[in-house]
């Protein structure tokens, strides 16, 4: 389903490269081939060009030329996101931030970074960790992603049950508005009169601009860390362990449960966990803060497991015995690659108290549509991560995928939840979004993308459906 | 039409209430402003989001400021800036819980909730709603949040715009906008909801908020060093926030009013505020006494939370007032001014100020206070957006977002 590349024409070829460099500006089909996918590998679009910027400076020029010569563009990090958020719709330039990857600042005291877009998460951890510090916001991309990603995703991950996602973390933000001007968002202010504009932009996917520096706040490392992986012979029986220990007042900084399909999908991999095959939950809970507690705490969950009818809990307080017991959980996505040449991985996310029945009833989607569905997901707050499995040079297959996914995302919103909890609209989930917002809620949407790109240059045809984004999503007009 | 912007069609304020009530009937009329044909705004509280966007929009066809309000505690409340409003907008009517399931640790209620109401049924289920904001537990849940104003607890437990999940907003083109949701995690559409968050009314009235909660913690202590100047106090403060320790709470307090008494005879103290289990919070405590010695005194439980909420109330009283934020270990010049400026105002004149060790965000500084870091400057491109944005929910300019802070 690949649509034929655009070519660009050549005076603003020419321009890009007289500001970026030849070699920071591809064109060729063949080096070009890695920007038609991202994470989300059932679409390819490929674009027109693409530019690596080296500079803030280089990429506002570059914004600019685009701007003016009326041509769309996307802004690109690792392309690690799973909603086809970075996708290049309509022989889009991409704008790669792969470049600007230093970290400019890292203020020990205040316990700030100040970074470029392109810096991996896991690369400002670990710059960090020799002075007691780290970034809190851990997708399970981490090791690929790059804070400017995050910051267009307004990425979660495992531990944002107890420390909140991007948005909460980030403290300054430098961005390219869609016109190519280079501004410095303002947050809430009552002396100055700005609104959270910088609140605004973080979860804006790619739409609002793109961002060319960034400050965020680290935080001190927990003291200690404990975690317990349980085994359970019923999802549900992990689902009601998981709602016991919240109600017991405790606050794990992680929550985790893998179904059986996926811990034999672990297990048949490079990355067995040493799960046994028949079980049929596998949960992670993770504490951490301060020593004192940190044990009782722990024995007050593994209590609740084995009440809840665990067939063995697995407890480890170092870090080797740590990285064992995520290692399956971690590497869940990486496994699934072996049983399925595709993946659809869902990101819905639904109130605690219904899980249980929401996962009885995706099991049931699943059988009725004769797909594999793997269900990996962060308990604690209620995201799950169904992934259907399946191979896309089977159109009934195809076909039968996006019907489940249909009727999955309807149960997660009859249970009062919604679509998307950390992956983003993107392209993948637009068609969806009018089952969660109402027409007002989209139209002031439209508007509000209108307010920061008038002409929809900027990530044509993401997030909202055509009809409520400027310049009809560019779809027509350019295709 | 007639925006406020252009040629101001001025309406009596009989005209607009009797205009208001043929709309939403006599319920609507707040009492306290709306006898005997005074000069003051017209308040009315409509009952329902729907209602709210009705209003609105009558407002917006006839060009009446409107002030959407809260519980008017806040620093930045009605009469601080100027131009007068002709209508006042409350969510009183809209208050109470719509939506509390404690197992989900999730929480809907009305905009006019009162901040200590909601309180007092979260600790019934052994949960809290970790805010404090100025104005304390006598703040509405919709006025939390269209100020949202980081208190004490925004470093360890986020600011509002951290803990809201979702809102609905009546707007001025008489929309009703329910934004985000109830569930903890949702990256379904564009952020409005930390849009709105903040916005001080400028893009509607608030009708509903929902929140994340946690459980209340098992122990909660609050320890404090006195002092008779900030500068010490400061190096104090630097040592505590440099320990690697998840602390509910670490400011620095200097009140020369005597509003709190616990902070000892000067006026100025170090606050410490540990929460968790009982083993974490003896740890903490520990730890910070080792660092820097033993505290003045120490409050345990009740008085801990005591503590915070007469300081979450008294920073409302006092106004106007300003705030910055700078980077925590500028603090201390910013600090030894503010002592210097005291002593020369001579004890009770001078209001007072609190700074969080940790954000580097210094609250309730008075007007006249002297070596403040300059405010950034709205850049042209900033208030084109601000413009833009402000045109979305309200087209013709009767919410504060032009009258007040002049987006045009």
């Amino acid at each position: 389903m690949s649509p034929a590349p655009v070519p660009l024409p050549d005076d603003v070829l020419r321009a890009l490269q007289a500001t970026v460099g030849n070699r920071a500006v591809l064109s060729d089909p063949d080096r070009m081939l890695v920007y038609e996918s991202d994470g989300l590998t059932q679409y390819r679009f490929p674009p027109s060009a693409v530019v690596l910027p080296g500079t803030a400076e280089e990429v506002y020029r570059v914004v600019r030329i685009l701007h003016q010569a009326g041509l769309p563009y996307v802004a690109r990090g690792a392309g690690t996101g799973l909603s086809g958020g970075a996708l290049a719709l309509n022989g889009a330039v991409v704008v790669a931030t792969t470049r600007l990857n230093r970290i400019l600042d890292l203020d020990v005291e205040n316990r700030r970074a100040r970074v470029q877009p392109g810096v991996i998460n896991a690369q400002l951890t670990r710059a960090t960790a020799p002075h007691g510090l780290y970034y809190a916001p851990d997708p399970s991309s981490q090791s690929a992603c790059t804070l400017g990603g995050n910051v267009a995703e307004n990425s979660g991950g495992p531990h944002c049950l107890k420390y909140g996602v991007t948005s909460r973390y980030v403290t300054a933000l430098t961005v390219v508005l869609p016109d190519g001007e280079l501004v410095r968002l303002p947050t809430s202010d009552p002396e100055t009169g700005t609104l959270d504009l910088m609140g605004l932009f973080v979860g804006s996917e790619g739409c609002f601009g793109i961002v060319v520096e960034m400050e965020v706040e680290l935080l001190p490392k927990p003291e200690g860390v404990r975690t317990l992986l349980a085994l359970f012979d019923s999802l549900e029986a992990a689902g009601a362990a998981v709602s016991t220990i919240i109600g017991r007042g405790l606050l794990p900084a992680a929550l985790e449960i893998m179904d059986r399909a996926t811990i034999e999908a672990v297990e048949d991999s490079v990355f067995a966990a040493g799960i046994p095959r028949d079980t049929e939950a596998a949960l992670v809970v993770e504490f951490d803060g301060v020593e004192a507690g940190l044990d009782a705490e722990m024995e007050e969950a593994r209590g609740v497991c084995l009440g809840s009818g665990a067939r063995e809990v697995r407890t480890a307080s170092t870090a080797a015995d740590r990285d064992a017991l995520w290692k399956g959980r971690k590497k869940a996505f990486g496994a699934m690659g072996r049983i399925a040449p595709d993946l659809l991985v869902q990101d819905a996310t639904v109130p605690r108290s219904r899980l249980p029945e929401v996962l009885a009833r995706i099991g049931e989607i699943g059988r009725r549509h004769r797909l594999r569905v793997a269900n990996v997901f962060h308990a604690g707050d209620g995201n799950l991560h169904p992934n259907l499995l399946f191979d896309r040079n089977d159109p009934d297959e195809l076909a039968r995928v996006e019907k489940a996914s249909r009727e999955i995302m309807s149960v997660c919103i009859d249970a009062g939840g919604t679509i998307t909890g950390e992956h983003g609209v993107g392209l993948d989930k637009r068609p969806y979004l009018p089952m969660v917002l109402p027409p007002p809620v989209l139209e002031a949407m439209g508007q509000v993308k209108a307010v920061f790109d008038p002409t929809g240059q900027c990530n044509p045809g993401k997030v909202l459906p055509d009809e409520y984004l400027p310049g009809g999503g560019l779809t027509r007009a350019s295709a | 039409m007639a925006g406020p912007g252009s040629a101001r069609a001025v309406t009596s304020p009989d005209e607009i209430r009797e205009r208001v009530r043929s709309l939403l009937g006599e319920a609507a009329l707040d009492g306290s402003t709306s006898d005997g044909g005074a000069m003051g705004p017209v308040a009315a509280s409509p009952v329902s989001p729907q209602e709210a966007a009705a209003l609105l929009r009558l407002a917006s066809e006839e060009g009446w400021r409107v002030l959407p309000h809260g519980a008017g505690v806040a620093p930045d409340g009605y009469g601080a800036a100027g131009t007068p409003p002709d209508l006042l907008v409350s969510a009183r009517r809209m208050a109470g819980i719509i939506q509390y399931e404690p197992a989900d640790l999730t929480l809907e209620v009305g905009a006019g909730t009162v901040l200590a109401d909601l309180d007092r049924e979260l600790a019934a289920q052994g949960q809290w709603l970790p805010l404090l904001p100025p104005g304390g537990g006598a703040v509405t849940l919709g006025g939390l949040v269209s100020m949202g104003l980081p208190g004490s607890l925004a470093v360890a437990y986020g600011a509002p715009r951290d803990q809201l999940l979702g809102l609905t907003l009546a707007d001025a083109r008489g929309r009703v906008l329910p934004l985000g949701g109830r569930v903890v995690k949702n990256v379904a559409g564009f952020d409005l909801v930390r849009l709105v968050c903040g916005s001080r009314g400028a893009l509607g009235l608030i009708c509903g908020v929902s929140f994340r909660l946690h459980p209340r913690p098992a122990a909660d202590r609050t320890l404090i060093w006195s002092g008779d100047e900030a500068g010490s106090l400061h190096a104090l403060g630097r040592v505590l926030a440099g320990l690697p320790l998840p602390l509910a709470a670490l400011e620095i307090h200097g009140h020369r009013g005597g509003e709190l008494p616990q902070l000892g005879p000067d006026g100025w103290g170090v606050a410490l505020r540990a929460t968790g289990s009982e083993p974490a919070v003896t740890r903490m405590v520990d730890v910070a006494v080792d660092a820097v010695g033993r505290p003045t005194r120490t409050l345990e439980a009740d008085a801990s939370v005591r503590f915070a909420l007469a300081a979450a109330a008294d920073e409302g009283r006092a106004r106007p007032q300003h705030r910055r934020k700078l980077p925590p270990s500028d603090l201390g010049v910013l600090l030894d001014r503010l002592t210097r400026d005291g002593q020369e105002a001579g004890g009770k004149e001078w209001g007072g100020v609190v700074a969080d060790l940790r954000s580097g965000m210094v609250r309730r500084l008075r007007a006249d206070a002297t070596g403040l870091p300059p405010l950034t400057p709205v850049t042209p491109a900033v208030g084109r957006l601000h413009a833009g944005l402000r045109k979305v929910f309200d087209p013709m300019g009767v919410l504060p977002g032009q009258w007040r802070y002049g987006w045009r």
